[in-house]
Formats: structure tokens, sequence, C-alpha cells
């Protein structure tokens, strides 16, 4: 939670900085962000291959692995489907901020580039707030909707961010089925999100 | 996307190389990535008067479409937690 507090946190500032005028305009530019992204992603490759719990899991297990993500998958195109009926905005337009699956980073800067900065800042509130809903509400979705529900809640973050709090509420049994599905939903953003904005 | 992917594999795929070291480092290098993304992304969004002036109302259709997706996904989940169970018993 702090983790995610502190982000947020880290967002505000370069958000005040940039509207106050107090870092210079080359800062501002998008490519900046594409390349941090790139690292990122370089560095969170390396934490998965390098865990070697996961790839026996994936070998032994196999294709019903790919069940809880099916379902998280299904599941989110489903309820945003719904809540775009509220929205003055096109159901491909929603389903696109959907598919990033609680991936704010990644999918607000393909957004931003696929469909302009204004849906790119509604996916990266959208994603942010599906973090922090799931680290907040982990043990009412556990009474509510079963164990694997804080699990599909995360979506792409129940691999890192949110395992902790999804580890504590449905207990250690469950931590790699979190990881692979983090792992597999994380892996679907970028053809989901190039997908829907495709529209 | 097709860059981002590649840089990923490559990245596991350095994982499995030096699956023998210690990566302690990764989680703090990775959470540091992650602050400065952040950052940046304010950066560029700060400046963007258009955007910060309707801030209420995109966060308004963010917490719509989040609540549609996790109701959606936590429900899903339910349905499969449920039959897997009904399967074991």
């Amino acid at each position: 939670m702090k983790g995610s507090l502190t982000v947020v946190a880290f967002f505000f500032i370069g958000l005040l900085s940039a509207r106050q005028g107090w870092i210079p305009d080359s800062w501002a530019d998008e490519s900046i962000s594409r390349y941090i992204l790139y690292g990122l992603m370089f560095f969170v490759g390396m934490s998965i291959g390098g865990d070697t719990k996961v790839v026996r899991t994936v070998r032994e297990q196999g294709v019903r692995m790919l069940l809880l993500p099916a379902g998280t998958m299904a599941g989110t195109f489903a309820g945003v489907a719904v809540a775009s009926l509220f929205v003055s905005r096109t159901l491909a337009d929603c389903l696109a901020v959907g598919a990033g699956f609680g991936y704010y980073s990644l999918s607000s800067l393909f957004i931003t580039e696929y469909k302009g900065a204004e849906l790119g800042m509604v996916a990266l509130i959208a994603n942010i707030l599906r973090e922090i809903v799931t680290l907040l509400f982990a043990p009412l979705l556990v009474v509510l909707f079963g164990k694997y529900a804080p699990i599909s809640a995360g979506g792409a973050t129940s691999m890192d961010s949110t395992l902790p709090v999804i580890a504590k509420t449905v207990g250690p049994e469950l931590v790699i089925v979190s990881i692979v599905h983090g792992i597999v939903v994380d892996f679907s953003v970028p053809f989901w999100v190039a997908f829907f904005c495709s529209f | 996307m097709l860059k981002v992917m590649a840089v990923m594999l490559s990245g596991i795929l350095a994982g499995c190389l030096f699956r023998r070291r210690s990566r302690a480092w990764l989680p703090f290098v990775i959470s540091g990535f992650v602050y400065l993304l952040l950052l940046f992304l304010g950066f560029s969004i700060g400046g963007n008067a258009l955007i910060m002036d309707r801030l209420p109302d995109l966060g308004t259709e963010a917490l719509l479409l989040t609540a549609g997706a996790v109701l959606g996904s936590v429900t899903a989940a339910g349905l499969i937690y449920k039959w897997i169970m009904r399967r074991k018993a």
C-alpha cells in the first residue's frame, strides 16, 4: 500500500512541477517516459525469467493455468462494457482502458500514443485505481467472491504489487497461481490494448 | 508495442541466464523505475492544460470503468472458484 501511495505521490509531484512551470520543456517529452518504460520492462522480464518456481509450475500445470487469467479478461471486458453505457466514450475506447488490467504504466503510454492524451489519462487513473482497490478491498473480495477474487481483481498486478496483500488474504498456497495469473495477464495487455485501439 | 515485447523477452532471457546469480537488487531497481516513470508521466501531463482542466471528468470516467472491470473480474473469479471447488468435492 505504501508503495502505491509513493507511486501516486511521484505522479502528483511530476504533475505539479510541470503545471507550475518548474521543469524545462524537454522533460515533458513523452518519449522519455517511453524509454523509462523499456528499462522497466527489461527488469520486470528479468525478475520473471529468474524465477525457477514459476517455470516449473507452468510446465507441470499446463493449460489449466490459463483458466483464471481468461476469466479475469472476460470478466473485465464484460464489466467494462456495462460501465461504458454510463460513460460518453465508444465501447472500443473503454475496452482499451480496461485492457490495462491494472498495468497503468504500459497501458496509459500506449493509449496516449494511439488515441491521445485524454484517454491515456483515463487509462492511467483507472488502472492505478484498480491496483489500489485490490489492495484496499482484498479481504472483502474474498468474503464475497471467494479466494480467487483478489487475484482476478489485481489483474496484471497480481504478480508483483498486489501479491503481498493477496498472499496475506488468500494464503501462501495460491501465491504461485497469483504470479502465473499476473504474468499471463501482463503479457496480454499490449495485444488487447493495441486490438481495441485499432477501432 | 512489439519493441516492448522484445525488450521484455530479452529481460526474461537475461533472468534465465543469470538465474544462479543474486538478483536481490531487482525489486529495488524495478521500484525505482516505476517511480521515475510516474514522475515523468506527471511531467508530460502536467503541462497539458487541456487535460488538467478536465481532470474531474476524466477521474469520474476512470472510476466507473474500474468499478465495472473489477466487479466483472471478481464475478468471473467467483464462478471459476465455485466450479473448481465442486469438481474437487
